[in-house]
């Protein structure tokens, strides 16, 4: 018996030992890369403005799609009194079959009369808010107008007296079993058919959106004070009678009578009304879509989803419809993982591109900060550590800022670039900021350029533009506001950043900031008041108007920049850089920086798609940033140099710029600008070199000195002990 | 019928064999997968150039690091504080035990007092000295208030001694009760022999109580100098992973080589002083086998 007793236990310890062991092998966060869940069908909608027409109040209805659209003819009249001759469709699409009809509607007599949302009923009429101006516009009124399946009106109902608002422009209708839903950004209203209130609901948080389930219950998404809320509202529309706590910012949509969907720019999540259960269904990259503009969600009877958006590439609408995919449609494609802290729109736009087009491999993004990261620190270790076990075929290392530190994960490209791409259409200076120890190790898609500006009447007194330069104009413009962000920190960031490779030889491992040089940083740097006192109201676009700045930062990612300061400053800029020991210097900084990891299985398809990410053609919403094909910022420039006229051929402004203070008008570029911005790119060095870690030390070694707690010597000292280890490390 | 018991006999081992594989299984498997085969693994990426192509590059890595400057640093700190830690926790270990293992008044509460350091969690320690020996701490508020200047104690040389008092308050108490248990299991019939035939105080101690000890001594050495290359969190936690040259020690190399996932250099210097290791811990050996020996015999 005893020894039975034995027998078992020592099984059961086995057993144990044996289920612990296998335990260890996973974790709780680990990192899941799974195969396509869903597939998505598109229907290209319609554009929201074409020359002469402009479209507005899109709805969803199953497979119907009604929408508003307003096409007016050319100006007429006379210069003073330009009169606009619009005409208003009502048009009703089945997105299955694509079966069109287009219903003319006159909404009033008056010319002054606006059209609000419009709906399309069951019985296929239609209904909807229309805004009426007197004459004088001294007058308004709100009308609910009811019209038939042709477009002509059968009731017209001033509602303006019923629901008592302050602000008439109705930005959301509803279509409930036994009325409508009214909203206008704060408050919302029940009426009935004839345009009776049946109840009001103020809030004073913005109100995002209101739907409402089949059984009639409605749901606004309001701006909460502490995040975003859902709340429902009670049957007898007083009150609200539930919250729900939800993640971003984004719309409800009612999904079924158990259920409603949370919709945000990152995926859609179905929240359980009765529990409150919040169930992720998918991210809207992980089924193709690239917006962060959504008008409409729909669950359709078969479990699928129907959304609808704005397509800013392409300048439309775009509907799509979301299902489950089959398993003979899974895993038909490579996945190439594409790790990233943070997804940028140019790399976003992409991936949705290559993967509705690619027929081999379809991009898997996952990104480290989400609205649950909580410290950025964290984020980025786990996103290091993910990469250090090869969890990636692609990354993006834009936000890291040191290249430089992750090359043992890394494959150089220069192989890939050199069989694909003519090097010499590529901005030289930008490949090398990418570069390390002589291999390139990412492809970027666009950079900016960091550097220093100095107004014209000032420019000669910069002398070789040395630390020592600096020292000395500080010393005889000590009266003045020396610099934007004038504070100890920044002041030595500005001496520093220029000069960071004369203190710091990366391939020798060695540092000198025990030299007299950052001696005089230092002591620079301490003449400025402290980070604490640190000026938030200050307007240093007008400081430049008025010649109340010596130095300002010029951040350069378009032409317009340079354009900004040229017109801000009197008698324009002159572009210095940072001091450094050979003058004036230029910091690149490149963006979308991919690359491809060396433990990738999949190294051709991921150089497939940098390839493709690089020669995209801009779309219409692309950024006017410069990109790093050559041809293409030529193209920038030329069109900054457009000159845009008005009816009678003079010039006007092509933007406004303003920082809240002070506002500037941008013309067309000159071909002086122009110049300035390729001299600046072809003089920009690679980058400034200047890791996270060098910085931390020296930023956090410098403050007992700003606060008079060490001698200048203690502290150069240290700094030079603890950068000098991490140089050597590094080594 | 002596055959038959013989066979018997054989069966029986051979199901007790058996029986003691099957409890020794478990251990086995875990000391071979957690201990063994990582240690291998260790040594295999020590030789390799990369985890990907894999290219035996024989004792390359090592020349690469021991030519390092910050491991050489490193090192140099590393065995500079065990210079100091090692034989400082051993004595002043000892020198505890023996004063407790008299008669004195509240024997226990001291005990129990050198003890408490290993319940306190490092964070809560490290929040304390740093409230005493910061640049702001209360340590310089004293000396500024008595005119004197403030001292960057983690910024400089000082550094190295504030870690030192650290570790010995951290680890004194454990190696009091490994001596104070020693001590106490020392035959004393012996020490009596010796109080009759009035062998001194320090006889007794030097000629049978250190031979007796010697085992035990070995023992706390042994873990007084791994205790001591492991030196790491207190430092990363008051200084970080760069801190002033004194205080980088081999750990906080390892620590950082593992950030910037250069696996093969921190292979390599783990392997390196492991060896080190083992040396230091083979020469004790030695030194304990000569001078306990006849206490064994």
């Amino acid at each position: 018996m005893k020894k039975t007793f034995i027998k078992v236990l020592s099984i059961a310890a086995i057993g144990l030992l044996g289920i612990s062991l296998s335990a260890c092998g996973k974790k709780d966060d680990e990192v899941k890369f799974d195969t396509t869940e869903y597939v998505t069908e598109y229907v290209e909608v319609e554009a929201r403005s074409e020359e002469n027409s402009y479209s507005s109040s899109f709805s969803l209805n199953g497979d119907y799609l009604t929408y508003l659209k307003v096409e007016y003819s050319s100006f007429e009249g006379e210069e003073d009194s330009y009169e606009s001759n619009e005409t208003f469709k009502l048009i009703s699409k089945n997105v299955k079959t694509g079966e069109e009809k287009q219903i003319p509607i006159k909404i009033s007599e008056s010319t002054n009369a606006y059209p609000g949302e419009f709906r399309m009923t069951k019985d296929g009429s239609f209904v909807g808010t229309v805004m009426e101006y007197s004459e004088d516009f001294e007058e308004v009124n709100s009308f609910l107008v009811n019209l038939d399946g042709n477009g002509s009106i059968i009731k017209k109902t001033n509602i303006s007296d019923s629901i008592k608002a302050d602000n008439l422009y109705i930005n959301s209708l509803i279509l409930a079993n036994d009325g409508l839903v009214l909203g206008n950004g704060q408050d919302i209203y029940k009426i009935d058919f004839d345009g009776k209130l049946i109840g009001k609901i103020s809030t004073s948080n913005y109100i995002n959106s209101i739907s409402t389930t089949p059984s009639g219950k409605v749901f606004v998404c309001i701006d909460g004070n502490q995040g975003m809320n859902i709340k429902s509202i009670n049957d007898k529309f007083t009150d609200f009678d539930q919250t729900i706590d939800v993640e971003g910012w984004g719309s409800a949509y009612g999904a079924d009578d158990e259920s409603i969907l949370y919709c945000t720019y990152r995926g859609l999540q179905q929240i359980n009304i009765n529990t409150n259960e919040k169930k992720d269904l998918f991210s809207w990259i992980d089924v193709d879509v690239d917006s962060t503009n959504f008008d409409s969600v729909v669950k359709n009877a078969d479990g699928s989803f129907t959304a609808m958006y704005y397509d800013y590439e392409n300048g439309k609408y775009e509907i799509v419809k979301i299902r489950e995919a089959l398993d003979s449609e899974k895993g038909s494609k490579e996945t190439i993982v594409l790790g990233t802290y943070y997804i940028d729109s140019d790399v976003r736009r992409s991936v949705v591109k290559f993967n509705r087009t690619n027929s081999n491999a379809r991009i898997k993004v996952v990104e480290y900060m989400n609205d649950d990261t909580i410290s950025y620190e964290d984020s980025l270790k786990k996103f290091t550590a993910d990469l250090g076990n090869g969890a990636f075929d692609l990354v993006d290392l834009s936000s890291s800022n040191s290249i430089g530190k992750y090359t043992k994960a890394l494959e150089p490209l220069d192989n890939y670039i050199t069989k694909d791409l003519d090097k010499n259409e590529y901005f030289e200076k930008v490949l090398e900021a990418c570069s390390y120890d002589g291999k390139i190790y990412a492809m970027p898609k666009t950079f900016s350029v960091s550097t220093l500006a100095i107004s014209k009447k000032h420019a000669d007194e910069i002398g070789s533009w040395t630390i020592k330069d600096l020292v000395a104009l500080r010393k005889k413009y000590s009266d003045k506001t020396f610099m934007e962000r004038g504070t100890q920190s920044q002041a030595l960031y500005l001496a520093l950043l220029g000069s960071f490779d004369t203190f710091v030889d990366e391939n020798a491992g060695k540092c000198n900031f025990d030299s007299e040089d950052f001696k005089e940083a230092l002591e620079f740097a301490k003449t400025f008041k402290t980070d604490d006192n640190f000026d938030y109201d200050f307007d240093s676009w007008g400081a430049i108007k008025t010649d109340d700045i010596l130095l300002f930062d010029v951040y350069i990612s378009s032409l317009e920049y340079i354009q900004l300061f040229d017109t801000l400053a009197d008698g324009g800029i002159e572009i210095i850089g940072y001091p450094s020991k050979d003058g004036g210097k230029h910091i690149i900084n490149a963006y979308s920086a991919l690359s491809i990891t060396s433990k990738s299985k999949h190294k051709d398809l991921a150089w497939e798609f940098i390839k493709s990410f690089i020669n995209e053609e801009e779309g219409s919403y692309g950024r006017e940033s410069f990109n790093i094909h050559k041809a293409k910022t030529d193209a920038i420039m030329k069109k900054a140099m457009e000159k845009e006229l008005d009816f009678e051929g003079n010039e006007v402004s092509k933007m406004s710029w303003g920082n809240g203070q002070t506002d500037v008008d941008i013309y067309a570029a000159t071909q002086e600008e122009v110049d300035m911005a390729y001299e600046v790119i072809e003089k920009a060095s690679s980058s400034a070199g200047m890791d996270d870690e060098v910085v931390q030390i020296i930023l956090e070694e410098c403050q007992p000195y700003f606060n008079n707690q060490k001698s200048v010597e203690e502290t150069a000292k240290v700094i030079q002990s603890r950068v000098n280890i991490f140089l050597q490390e590094r080594k | 019928m002596k055959g038959r018991n013989g066979n018997q006999l054989k069966k029986k081992n051979a199901r007790r064999k058996l029986g003691a594989i099957g409890f020794l299984a478990p251990s086995l498997l875990g000391v071979f997968l957690f201990f063994i085969l990582p240690f291998f693994v260790v040594i295999y990426y020590s030789l390799i150039d990369n985890p990907i192509s894999a290219n035996f590059v024989g004792i390359e890595n090592y020349i690469n690091v021991t030519r390092n400057g910050a491991f050489k640093a490193a090192s140099i700190n590393t065995l500079k504080f065990s210079a100091m830690a090692m034989p400082l926790s051993v004595i002043l270990g000892l020198i505890l035990a023996i004063l407790l293992d008299r008669k004195i008044p509240l024997r226990s509460q001291i005990r129990t007092s050198f003890l408490t350091p290993m319940m306190v969690p490092v964070a809560s320690i490290v929040l304390i000295v740093q409230v005493l020996v910061d640049l702001n701490g209360v340590v310089n508020n004293i000396l500024t208030r008595h005119g004197l200047q403030a001292i960057d104690w983690f910024k400089s040389d000082y550094g190295l001694f504030v870690i030192l008092i650290l570790f010995l308050w951290k680890n004194l108490g454990y190696n009091m009760i490994l001596f104070l248990s020693a001590l106490e299991s020392i035959p004393r019939d012996i020490l009596e022999v010796a109080y009759l035939e009035s062998a001194t105080s320090w006889q007794i101690f030097w000629k049978i109580k250190i031979r007796y000890l010697s085992s035990t001594i070995l023992f706390v050495t042994i873990l007084s100098l791994i205790n001591s290359f492991k030196v790491f969190r207190e430092i990363y936690l008051l200084t970080g992973g760069y801190p002033y040259d004194s205080l980088y020690m081999l750990q906080t190399f390892m620590n950082n080589t593992f950030v910037s996932l250069d696996y093969q250099k921190l292979s390599t210097a783990a392997i390196i002083m492991s060896l080190a290791m083992i040396i230091i811990i083979g020469f004790l050996f030695i030194v304990e086998n000569h001078f306990g020996k006849d206490v064994e015999e």
